[in-house]
């Protein structure tokens, strides 16, 4: 996996072949780049389940719990952390499979806004935003 | 105390059940709204807000469009309609449920995104 961090806008960027093993290693990068940007302990929390979830959907339901490319990136950009994990998997399709939706539950229960988009080129892209003053 | 005989008291876990709903309604609308293909039959997580429910149900969006059309209804897997009062439609592959009047059914309007943003 590679990362990166920008000096304009911070950002943190995971991307590489995930496995379920990877899963509590990217929701604790996500975590500590949250808690440096100021997220309170409570926000911190959520992301790192929203994130936890979001990427273990990923591995589980994109590649039938094989895991496969999987692309994180996080930013920070007026008061509002921005996430996004994207896979290249089988999409969110009529084959989902169980615990999809508590999943999805979990991210929509902490984040201020999100959304879960079709790729053009196969695969979900799960989009989440959080309010540093939320929590 | 005061007199309370003017209040309406809901179960907790009829509350709780009524946020699960809730949550697993934004859920879909979270799928709806990133969708890009807009044709064919569109999974959705059922709502019916029971804990262990996988169950996913396919819409059109059309179909997801006419459930939305009211705060109080949600969209559930066959056979999910239990808790609730009032089933608004039957398909093969999904039922449109209503929350009844009261607690219950505010809960379902305050919590619905589309009046939020209205």
């Amino acid at each position: 996996m590679s990362a990166g961090a920008g000096v304009a806008v911070p950002y943190l960027t995971i991307a590489g072949h995930v496995s379920a093993a990877d899963v509590a290693g990217i929701r604790g990068r996500v975590r500590a780049f949250a808690a440096e940007r100021g997220a309170s302990r409570r926000l911190v929390a959520a992301i790192g389940l929203a994130v936890g979830e979001a990427v273990t959907n990923a591995v589980v339901h994109g590649y039938d719990g094989a895991g496969g490319a999987v692309r994180v990136e996080v930013d920070f950009e007026e008061g509002e952390i921005e996430v996004v994990v994207a896979d290249g998997g089988r999409g969110f399709t009529t084959a989902a499979t169980e615990g999809l939706g508590l999943g999805l539950a979990f991210v929509r229960a902490g984040a201020s806004a999100f959304e879960i988009r079709d790729r053009t080129h196969g695969g979900v892209e799960v989009w989440m935003r959080f309010a540093l003053d939320a929590a | 105390m005061a007199d309370d005989d003017n209040m309406s008291v809901v179960d907790s876990a009829e509350e709780q059940l009524a946020l699960n709903e809730s949550t697993f309604r934004d859920v879909n609308e979270a799928i709806e709204s990133g969708r890009g293909e807009r044709g064919g039959l569109v999974p959705f997580v059922c709502e019916c807000g029971r804990l262990g429910c996988t169950d996913v149900v396919e819409l059109t969006l059309r179909e997801y469009e006419g459930v939305r059309a009211g705060s109080r209804c949600f969209l559930v897997a066959p056979g999910h309609d239990a808790s609730f009062e009032r089933v608004v439609r039957e398909d093969a592959r999904f039922t449109v449920v209503a929350k009844p009047e009261g607690p219950l059914g505010d809960i379902a309007d305050r919590t619905d995104p589309r009046k939020e943003n209205a």
